[in-house]
Formats: C-alpha cells, structure tokens, sequence
C-alpha cells in the first residue's frame, strides 16, 4: 500500500517536472521546434490510445486510422462547411469516431488474432477509398484547408493560427488524456482489460463479458484516435483522405513497439525517438522511412518489450543480482 | 650558448639558411601585408551576401517518383546554372531539398521546417495537388511563395485562390482546365463527338471529366463518365460499360494503371472502333515501348514534346543546350541510362522557376521576405521569351491569377513507338478568362 502510494507521488511528480518542462521549452526554443512538438503531442495521443488496445487488450488494430481520419474530417468539416467553433468540432472529433468505432468494434471483437488485424485493415481502407471518391465532400487526396476559428475559454481566447497558442492547447489536451488513460488503466476497467490480455479465457471463466469489455476498449480507443486526428487538422489546418490510409495505424505500431507496449509512457517515449531521429535524419537523406524501419527490426530483435521493457527488465536484474 | 645544432637552420626550397629570426621577421611582414591588404577595395564575389534560400519539395519516394526524379534533377542543374553565372543580384542560390513522401501532412510538416528552421526564402516543386493544398495554410501565414511543379488542380489559380493561399502561389505550367480548353476542339473536331471518359476516381480523373465533358456537351456533343479506382489494374469491366456508339475514350490514370488502360482497350478490340485520347500525364516519365505496341495510334496531349525533332525547329538551340544540361538526349531519355524517359511535359517548369526569380528580383529589388509580395508580382507579369531559359517557347504569366501560359501539343503514338506531333496550339488558344482578380493584394 505504502510503496503504491509511493510509485504514485513519484508519478506525480515526474509528471509535473516534465509538464512544466514542456511548458516553458516555447521560451526557448524557435518557431518550427514549437511546431514539431505540437505535432509530437498528436501522435503521442495516437500511440497512447491505440497502446490501450494493443498494449493493454491485447487487440492488434490497424483500424485506428479510421477513427483519426475521422476526427480529422470532423474537426475541418465542421468548421469549414458548417461554421461550428473549434471546441464545439473538437467534442464531435471525439463522438463521431465513437460511433463509428461502436460499429466497427460490433463486428471486429467477435474475430481474434490475424483475422481482428484483416477486418481492422478492411475498415481502414474501406473509409479510405470512401474518403478518396467522395471529393465533393472530403476533397479526397488532394484534402481541404481551413482557418480554425480562436478557441474561447473563459475570458480568454487562443488564437490557433498562433503556434504558441496551438502548441498550448494540444499539450493541455494530450496531458489530460494521458491522466485520464492512466487512471482507467488503474482502475478495475483497466484491470480486466489487462486479464483479457494475459488470458482471454480465464478472464471468460471468471465471469467477464470479454467481447464487451473489447468493445469498451476499442470505443475508448477510438474516440481517443479520433482526437488525435482532430488536433492533428487542428495543427495542419488541413485534412485528407490520407489520414484514413491504413499505413497511418502503422504509426503506433511502431511507436509503441519502440517504447514498449502496455506502458503508456513507452508508446509516448517511441513517438518522441522516432519522430526526432526522422527530422534528424532528413537532414542527410531522404529515405527516412528505411532507417525508421531498420530501428523498428532491432527493436523487435534485442528489445522485443520496447525500449521501456529492456530498462525495467535491466532494473529487475540488477535488483536480483544484489 | 649557441651552437651550430641549436640554431636550428630550415633548409628550404630554395636551398639556402632560413634562421629563426627569418622565419619571424617573414611572418611578420607577412601578416602586415595581409592586414593592410583587407583595408584595400575588396574585389565582388557573391559568396560575400547572404544567400537566397530556395525549398524545394518533389515526390522522391513512394509515389509518382518518375516526375519527382526529373523536377529534382532539373531544379538542382537550374539552380547550379544560375549560381555559375554569377547568382541573383550578386547573391548565391542555396538549396534545401526534401522528399513529399506522396504525403500532404508530411510536406507540410517538410514545408514548415522549410520556413521556419532553414529559413527559405521560396519554395518549388512537387506535382502533388495535396502536397500544395496542405502547404497552403503555411505559405499563406507565413508570405512566402510556393512555384507549383507540376500540380493540375485549376483550383488552385481560379476563383478562391485568395482564400486558399492568399496570393502566394505561382503556376507557370498548365493544369486541367487550359488543357482542356487548348485541346478539346481537336479532339472533338478530328477525333469524335461521342466521348467516354474513363477516369481514375478522385480529384484529378474528376477534374478531366468535367473540364473536357462541359466543352464536348456544350458543342453538342455526348459524354459519358466512367470512374475506376486509381490503381485499377483489371479495366475489362470498366471498358465493358462504355456506351457502343461512343467515339472517343478519354482515358487518365497514372503509373501502371495508365499503361494497363491502353493495353486492355486493345486486347477487347475498342482500339479499333473509336479512338483513344489522353493527357501526357499518364505515360510521363515512362518509355512508349514500356506501354507496348497497344498504344500505337492514342492521341496525347503534350505541354512539350518529348522527342528532340518534334520540338519546334526555331526552339532547337534552347531545346539542345536545355537537355544538354540536365542530360537528357534527342529521344527523351536520360543520357547514360535510356532505360530512364523524361518527365519532359512536367519539368520544364523547374528549369524556368529560378530564371524567373531571377528577373523578379532584379525587377523589384527584392532582398528578403518583406518584399515577397512585390516580387510575386514582378514574377506574375513576366512575358518570358523563348530562349534559353525558356526552351518551350514564349511564356506568358497572367498577373490577374499567376497562372503562365505556353504552347500544347497533340501527338499521336506512331508504330515505331515514337510521340509524333500533329499539331501546335498556341497558347493563346489555352487561355481562359481569370477567375479572381490578384492585383490588388498588397
């Protein structure tokens, strides 16, 4: 109980050095680094959310990309066709894709192992050949732009054209959702989310409904994606049918691979080494992806748990040596 | 004490002593005379200002690499030609060049690091319609030009162009809309007035369909549309859908889907009852004898030949020293490796970018991003002459929408496989009334 509490203050505190980090790193550093952190923040939100399915249900999706490209959609849509305001878009980039997971989930929880993969990827380029052919809608490849309107908060207002502004807005949303993650993980949901990972069928024998717990876990996941993208086309201005492709669930897979599945701070961690190691590297060479991918293989080799397993279990073995 | 040893003699070159004290009073004398030398006029190099940043982003990998390949390698040897000439108002060009990735919220991403961590001065390239759009909201907020390499959206230079980049965007190539409007009546005068079109089904095949089908409807022709998804590979139940009594099939697909439709119309023998019409689009950066012997007899419309005798003979010396440079030969292939055909109806627009940026701001005296403005405007109402940086003949920039103008070509596919030109449109005949007036942006 003590050690419980003590790893939680840890937490805490860890978590308020690093957001305080984050929030004043925009005193310091220009423009474009502003701008590739807000983008970080996105694409930690996506890996997080799809850690929850991958990491945590033991559910491998390549499906996340639809909700992401609707929550894209929702947010310019909405905002571009319909006038709505930005937190108004924001909530529907969230609801919206919690629908569609709901259905998609309906069929896809029934199916275990490669056959949940196929039927993931089949929905995934099913909303993305709905996106590329229905441009009149969606702009198909080529996308729509628009100028979010300020956000209003209060008394105050934050002017998303503005990268300090947009940089705050998704750091404050990306850290809300990692707490909100973290505490569902913590929580007796969370639990059982973890028995279905470790034993499906123990976990059926107990007594749990695994299917819906699934289902829970997939529309949690997907609303989460779909807040992603929607922060994503915040950040762009800009949504495509690309964002439905679904290579961009590849995203957190190797995110998450990286840094270590079911960990939540892996997943974040990945985003953060891949994402720099890519900007670092373009630099020199435009093959980006093959150094990506070679990273991705030696994980998978010396570091099958991610960068976050081999540190633990590196801890665990010095604690057992001594 | 000094010794013979200890007075450490350097002999030289020149054969004779050179003592320590020498060797002082020379370096001495030495760094006098180059302190002295800096207080005299100091001789012009252009490495001595700033130089003018320009981005550049193509499609390297992934997708449409054939077009990427060609307008990196022409924009990189454009570039180089005009830094050996002696730069821009004595200003050295630096480039700073990223892949698309086929990728719209990559670009951008590439775009913003562009602006905001090399610190360009102008962007070019790519032929992505997408790439561009998601750089519209950066180029607008941030005032600094984007050259279009090769994008074929008309959109983007008609009606909402202030909404959508806010002036900030320059095409000096065609898009769909003037080649529609350039090679419509050919087709519709010496080809059929019954058309099929059987597109890829997305922005671009759309946008064929509508700009070609209005002009064949409103002369009182008949159209129908047929749409396959982009990377269709199997076109026989496409091809068994177009109407019997049509004429013409307008076809426009990119990569292997491009050559797969040419290649099934004849295996169901269309080939021999109506005629095949497309856009060069579909087999650029790729040999007629990789299409095969199926294409023999389609019609294309070019925006420049392909082959070196079919180029207009008073372009010849332009054209000649043009390929030289970027290494292409008479047949349109790449010197050294003619397994490689150019993008030759696309690239030319890289090699007169910078010449015109040139003239632009040598024109305005532009001398950083302040100025953009001016300068896009000094750009936009060049009249290029042919010449050699403008191998593909008179080159017209229309201020009111920044869209260029020059010559179209209808050739057709001879059986030596050879691009053969039947006819030159001049550009007058590619021009459309403006869609927005630009001018008055300040």
């Amino acid at each position: 109980m003590f050690l419980q509490k003590g790893k939680s203050f840890g937490f805490i505190l860890i978590f308020i050095l690093i957001l305080l980090g984050l929030i004043i790193i925009p005193f310091f550093v220009d423009l474009f680094y502003q701008t590739f952190l807000t983008e970080l923040f996105v694409w930690i939100l996506f890996a997080i959310s799809f850690d929850l399915i991958f990491g945590y249900t033991g559910l491998l999706s390549f499906g996340q990309a639809l909700f992401f490209g609707l929550g894209g959609y929702t947010v310019t849509i909405l905002i571009r066709k319909f006038g709505l305001n930005t937190e108004l878009s924001l909530l529907f980039s969230i609801i919206i894709p919690i629908l569609f997971a709901w259905f998609v989930g309906y069929f896809s929880v029934k199916l275990t192992g490669i056959h949940f993969v196929i039927i993931t990827i089949i929905f995934a380029i099913i909303g993305n050949i709905i996106g590329d052919t229905w441009t009149s809608f969606t702009g198909g490849a080529d996308g729509l732009t628009f100028s979010p309107p300020p956000y209003r908060l209060g008394l105050f207002q934050i002017d998303l054209m503005d990268i300090k502004g947009n940089y705050y807005f998704v750091l404050t949303i990306v850290a809300i959702s990692f707490l909100f993650l973290r505490r569902m993980i913590q929580s007796p949901l969370g639990k059982v989310f973890i028995s279905i990972r470790e034993n499906e069928e123990r976990a059926r024998l107990i007594g749990y409904n695994v299917q819906r717990y699934k289902l829970i876990a997939f529309i949690i996941a997907g609303g989460l994606s779909g807040l992603a993208g929607g922060l994503y086309s915040l950040t762009l201005k800009y949504a495509s049918a690309g964002y439905l492709h679904w290579s961009v669930s590849g995203h957190a897979v190797v995110y998450t691979i990286v840094g270590g599945m079911g960990t939540l701070i892996g997943p974040a961690l990945g985003a953060g080494i891949v994402m720099s190691l890519e900007h670092y590297l373009i630099n020199f060479l435009q093959t980006t992806d093959l150094v990506v991918g070679i990273v991705l293989v030696a994980m998978v080799l010396m570091a099958p748990k991610g960068l976050v397993g081999f540190i633990q279990s590196r801890f665990k073995k010095g604690e057992t040596s001594a | 004490m000094e010794t013979k040893k200890s007075k450490k003699k350097v002999e030289g070159v020149l054969k004779k002593e050179f003592s320590r004290r020498d060797f002082i009073k020379t370096t001495a004398l030495g760094a006098a005379g180059l302190s002295l030398s800096s207080w005299a006029p100091v001789p012009f190099t252009y490495g001595a200002q700033p130089p003018i940043k320009i981005g550049m982003l193509n499609e390297y990998t992934v997708f449409a690499t054939e077009y990427g390949y060609w307008l990196g390698k022409v924009g990189r040897t454009a570039i180089a030609k005009i830094n050996a000439e002696g730069g821009i108002a004595g200003r050295k060009l630096e480039l700073h060049e990223y892949d698309t990735k086929a990728n719209p919220a990559w670009s951008a991403s590439m775009c913003r690091k562009m602006i905001l961590e090399d610190k360009v001065d102008l962007i070019m390239g790519s032929i992505h319609s997408g790439v561009h759009l998601a750089c519209f909201p950066i180029i607008k907020q941030y005032k600094i030009p984007l050259f279009s390499g090769g994008s074929m959206t008309y959109e983007f230079t008609g009606k909402d162009s202030l909404s959508l980049h806010g002036g900030y965007y320059i095409r000096n190539h065609s898009h769909a809309r003037s080649q529609a409007v350039a090679a419509w009546k050919f087709g519709f005068d010496n080809l059929g007035k019954k058309w099929t079109f059987l597109n890829a089904d997305y922005a671009w095949g759309h946008s064929l369909a509508r700009e070609f089908g209005s002009r064949v409807r409103a002369a009182g022709g008949k159209t129908q549309d047929i749409f396959a998804p982009p990377a269709t590979q199997d076109f026989i139940p496409f091809l068994q859908k177009v109407d019997p009594d049509t004429e013409v099939l307008f076809t426009a697909f990119l990569g292997s889907s491009g050559l797969g439709v040419l290649r099934q119309t004849v295996e169901v023998g269309l080939h021999k009852r109506l005629q095949r019409f497309t856009v060069i689009c579909t087999t650029e950066g790729i040999g007629q004898e990789v299409v095969g012997k199926e294409s023999v007899g389609a019609y294309y419309i070019e925006y420049h030949p392909r082959h070196l005798d079919q180029v207009p003979k008073e372009l010849h010396p332009y054209e000649i020293a043009y390929r030289k440079a970027c290494g292409v030969d008479k047949d349109g292939k790449e010197v050294g490796n003619p397994k490689v055909t150019i993008a030759g109806s696309h690239m030319y627009s890289m090699w007169i970018y910078p010449y015109m940026i040139k003239l632009g701001i040598e024109q305005c005296g532009w001398k950083d991003s302040k100025k953009n403005m001016d300068l896009i405007k000094a750009i936009c109402s060049l009249k290029l002459k042919a010449g050699p940086w403008c191998p593909v003949g008179d080159l017209v920039m229309r201020e009111e929408d920044h869209q260029g103008f020059n010559d179209f070509y209808i050739s057709r596919v001879e059986p030596d496989l050879k691009l053969k030109v039947l006819e030159r449109i001049p550009k007058e005949k590619a021009m459309y009334e403006p869609e927005t007036d630009l001018r008055t942006i300040t």
